[in-house]
């Protein structure tokens, strides 16, 4: 009995142990980011609420902020970074283009130091990170919001002490109040670029179905926009079938299977909303000969990439995270400065093809 | 460490062993703090110490829930989808009524609730612990879905957001609560006959039931507290994001379990203080607060954790063995 027990004692310490070293990975899934699109009118209008910011920050700290952005007066400039996560491939690709360019901004001397703050997709642990990061003394804060509401009381945190916050890729409620700047992509256009594609593909039109990611969110919500904006107002094209896959690859298969057995060849272009799912489909439908079906999807994944570069795919549209952080952090020099800002900055989707996979493999 | 000399207090000679072996877990704590400290100037600072305390006391409270589970002989791997239940009920009913009170009284009822049918379950049919709570994981998850529609909800009360935010002399409220959690826990576990009943059916079930304790209110029981436990740590979580949230909470029974165990918990039952599990708390909170601070990446974090409950466990069996 007293073995047994010990027995399954260690049984699950192991399995406790293995679902922590998998915790990192096991609970991402490869979620398209989230932005909005009614952050384009605001695009134009100068910053100026915010403008107002560096000024009180002025006043509070005189000699600081004359050295240049020093929020905390502690003689040293610190940009905190707040990953969504360190672990999906977009937000890797992400991470990385940030780590160059603040190593970039460190070394010209613009600022002393930066921290890398994993938010392990979880606003909570944000949260958490936002009150180590001025405990360590950052004067700058650059978010990549795990969640819409969720990472939202960071902004406010950052309020409250008078720290700049930068938002990049995915917006929180209060973004468009709170925020410094917010830089990221509009996900209406995507689908619009998608559907226009799939119309380019079949310029007779006719039967097309839609995998749609997580219901609710703000990527799944606007990309679907984007697609019926598009298609519903081309006649010669007729939506079979709509349903959530989660940005689930397996998932989006087992419903493009079902579609192929209902409408067969009439089936022309399946529609996704991420590339990961994409793929997946365009793979099943190769493998029963549908080669000329065009699975489409979002982000810009190395598998999608792989398949297009092989001609196994036709197209999918990449998500440039690099270039939406790349300008997030080309803000932080005039930030620190004290100078206005835009209050939004979108970076453009791009439609890849064999002629242009090179580029971003 | 003056939870150290309360336990010296009438300590019997089973006890003093238990104590030698939290002694080595705290020694550890001591020689992260010490270590800590000297390799990072931020880490000794009055403001890092009052956010390691806020950023323990969720999981704090959720490991001061579930040892009473552990340590009777069971594990409770539903809290994490409690959480969110609590998140999703206290969005609706303040969304609804705008009473904070009413919000956290139904939303800590209902988790309790769900305790009570883990316990049940369990004790009743003499499920496996594991099978059981794995099961409701996955129907409480799914309740929060349904009430919420998959939708998070921003709270229309912004008072609520005082409970995550609010601070009493510096210190957020959150630790208040976490410290009062856990002088409740203490008292139950080390001061009253249901503690002992915990320790007795942990330690072995069927001498308890032939000693006439009633077991299967002990187990149940047990169940009803990290229920209870997981609403009100679920009210702070909900706070501090001030959103209602079906996602919420995944995977944060790992770190509630993994504090129990490196505190000293003893997987097969009976084995377990509440000095020991707040150590077992703090010191997951160092792990992550100091590699943060030092800026090592939260891969390591998780390995880390990962060897310590080892290390734990190890040390646990070893003893265990010697007895």
């Amino acid at each position: 009995m007293r073995n047994r027990k010990k027995l399954t004692a260690v049984l699950l310490t192991a399995m406790m142990a293995l679902s922590l070293a998998a915790c990192g990975g096991g609970k991402e899934e490869t979620t398209a980011p989230e932005t909005k699109a009614a952050q384009e009118s605001k695009a134009e209008e100068p910053a100026q609420t915010k403008a107002e910011e560096p000024a009180k920050t002025e006043a509070e700290e005189p000699s600081g902020a004359a050295a240049g952005g020093d929020v905390n007066g502690d003689g040293k400039i610190i940009v905190g970074y707040i990953a969504k996560n360190t672990v999906d491939a977009f937000h890797a690709t992400l991470n990385k283009t940030a780590e160059e360019k603040l190593d970039a901004l460190v070394s010209a001397g613009t600022i002393d130091e930066w921290k890398m703050l994993d938010g392990q997709s979880d606003p909570i642990i944000q949260c958490n990170l936002l009150e180590d990061a001025l405990n360590m003394g950052c004067d700058l804060i650059v978010l990549l919001p795990a969640e819409a509401a969720g990472s939202a009381p960071i902004l406010d945190r950052c309020n409250e002490e008078g720290i700049p916050c930068l938002v990049v890729n995915s917006m929180t409620d209060n973004t468009e109040e709170l925020a410094t700047a917010f830089v990221g992509s509009d996900d209406v256009q995507a689908g619009e670029m998608m559907a226009e594609f799939v119309q380019s593909a079949f310029p007779e039109g006719g039967k097309y179905a839609h995998v749609q990611g997580v219901i609710g969110n703000s990527a799944q919500i606007q990309r679907s926009e984007g697609i019926h904006n598009v298609l519903d107002a081309d006649e010669g094209w007729e939506m079979m079938d709509e349903q959530s896959g989660e940005w689930q690859a397996e998932k989006a298969v087992r419903f493009a299977e079902d579609w192929l057995g209902r409408w067969g060849d009439e089936l022309l272009a399946i529609i996704c909303e991420d590339d990961g799912s994409s793929a997946a489909v365009q793979t099943t439908m190769n493998s029963k000969g549908r080669t000329d079906m065009v699975c489409i999807g979002v982000n810009g994944e190395a598998a999608a990439l792989d398949m297009i570069s092989k001609g196994e795919m036709q197209a999918t549209i990449y998500q440039d995270g690099a270039g939406q952080v790349g300008k997030a952090v080309e803000l932080i020099p005039d930030i620190l400065a004290g100078k206005s800002v835009e209050k939004s900055y979108m970076i453009d989707f791009v439609l890849i093809t064999k002629d242009n996979v090179d580029q971003y493999k | 460490m003056e939870k150290k000399e309360k336990k010296i207090l009438g300590m019997t000679q089973d006890e003093f062993r238990l104590f030698r072996k939290r002694y080595g877990i705290a020694m550890v704590m001591v020689a992260m703090i010490i270590i800590l400290s000297i390799v990072s100037p931020t880490f000794r600072t009055a403001g890092n110490v009052v956010s390691i305390a806020l950023q323990v006391s969720i999981n704090g409270i959720l490991a001061l829930g579930v040892v009473f589970v552990i340590t009777a002989g069971g594990i409770d791997l539903s809290i994490g989808s409690m959480l969110a239940l609590t998140s999703v009920i206290i969005g609706l009913v303040l969304n609804a009524t705008g009473s904070i009170p009413l919000a956290c009284i139904v939303s800590v009822a209902a988790t309790t609730f769900c305790g009570f049918v883990n316990g049940a379950l369990i004790a009743k049919f003499n499920m496996f612990p594991f099978v059981v709570t794995l099961s409701t994981q996955l129907v409480i998850r799914g309740l929060g879905y349904v009430l919420s529609g998959g939708y998070s909800m921003s709270l229309a009360n912004a008072d609520f957001k005082m409970i995550g935010a609010g601070k009493l002399a510096g210190i957020p409220y959150p630790v208040f609560i976490w410290l009062a959690v856990a002088v409740m826990a203490y008292l139950l576990m080390h001061w009253t006959k249901f503690g002992r009943y915990i320790y007795a059916v942990g330690g072995n079930i069927n001498a308890a039931e032939a000693s006439g304790v009633d077991v299967f209110w002990t187990r149940t029981k047990s169940f009803v507290i990290s229920g209870f436990c997981t609403g009100v740590a679920g009210i702070i979580m909900t706070s501090r994001i001030s959103a209602a949230q079906p996602n919420i909470g995944v995977g944060y029974e790992t770190d509630a379990i993994a504090a129990c165990v490196i505190g000293g918990t003893s997987f097969a039952g009976g084995i377990a203080t509440i000095p020991g599990t707040m150590i077992g708390i703090v010191i997951i909170g160092l792990i992550y607060n100091g590699m943060n601070l030092l800026g090592i990446s939260s891969y390591w974090q998780t390995i880390t954790k990962g060897l310590l409950i080892i290390g734990a466990v190890m040390l646990d069996m070893f003893t265990n063995k010697r007895k």
